[in-house]
């Protein structure tokens, strides 16, 4: 039996299950959701804080997907703050976004296989992947691989 | 929902919280998110957070 690949759903992931358009994010993030004898979700408090202070209506609804999907939450330590303070202090995410560092750091810090995000601008770049994995490897973390749904939705791996 | 006006939305809220951190200390900053976190949980029936088995794990 293959093992279930592990797979930290930032909120951007969770929120273009809702209406988004274009709908080719929508259908990815779902197929990714729907996915669960493969994946094994994972939350963070983050993701919690993030979907609180979203707007009541998106609130609600984020709130039933996943309650519907059933991801695992995640405790967060000392460690990931101190990780996502640290990439910050390096430059790898700006200060006004130490959530996208704390996204990272918990999914580093818990030796997860895949970061699925579809924060374009901070999270799921190039340059951004680089950085991270070169600051975990000199701190000794585990580096997540970063990407958006669509590259995983359709994955499958052989026996 | 415009996935722009979605990600913006996002944006704005990460702001708003690296405002309302600024200037804690990571001990404060862990109590606050775990005890909301728990409550967050609790009410959509997710399950105590919890700290998987096999991490931390360092390289």
């Amino acid at each position: 039996m293959m093992r279930k690949r592990k797979v930290y759903v930032e909120t951007s992931v969770w929120g273009a299950v809702l209406d988004a358009e274009p709908a080719y994010y929508r259908e990815a993030a779902r197929k990714l959701l729907s996915r669960a004898d493969d994946f094994e979700f994972f939350i963070s408090p983050v993701v919690g804080r993030e979907i609180r202070t979203a707007p009541p209506k998106i609130r609600q609804r984020l709130e039933d997907i996943l309650s519907e999907v059933n991801p695992v939450p995640l405790d967060e330590t000392e460690e990931i703050v101190i990780l996502a303070g640290e990439y910050v202090s390096r430059g790898i995410f700006p200060g006004t976004y130490r959530n996208d560092a704390l996204h990272v750091a918990s999914a580093s810090y818990y030796v997860l296989d895949f970061l699925a995000s579809y924060n374009f601008r901070y999270i799921v770049r190039v340059s951004r992947r680089e950085l991270v994995r070169a600051a975990n490897t000199v701190l000794g973390f585990h580096t997540p691989i970063i990407l958006s749904p669509e590259e995983l939705a359709e994955e499958r791996w052989e026996e | 929902m415009d996935f722009k006006e979605l990600d913006e939305m996002w944006h704005s809220i990460r702001e708003r919280h690296a405002a309302e951190d600024e200037g804690l200390a990571p001990d404060q900053i862990v109590a606050r998110d775990n005890r909301e976190f728990a409550a967050f949980c609790k009410e959509l029936g997710l399950g105590h957070p919890t700290t998987p088995e096999t991490s931390p794990k360092k390289k």
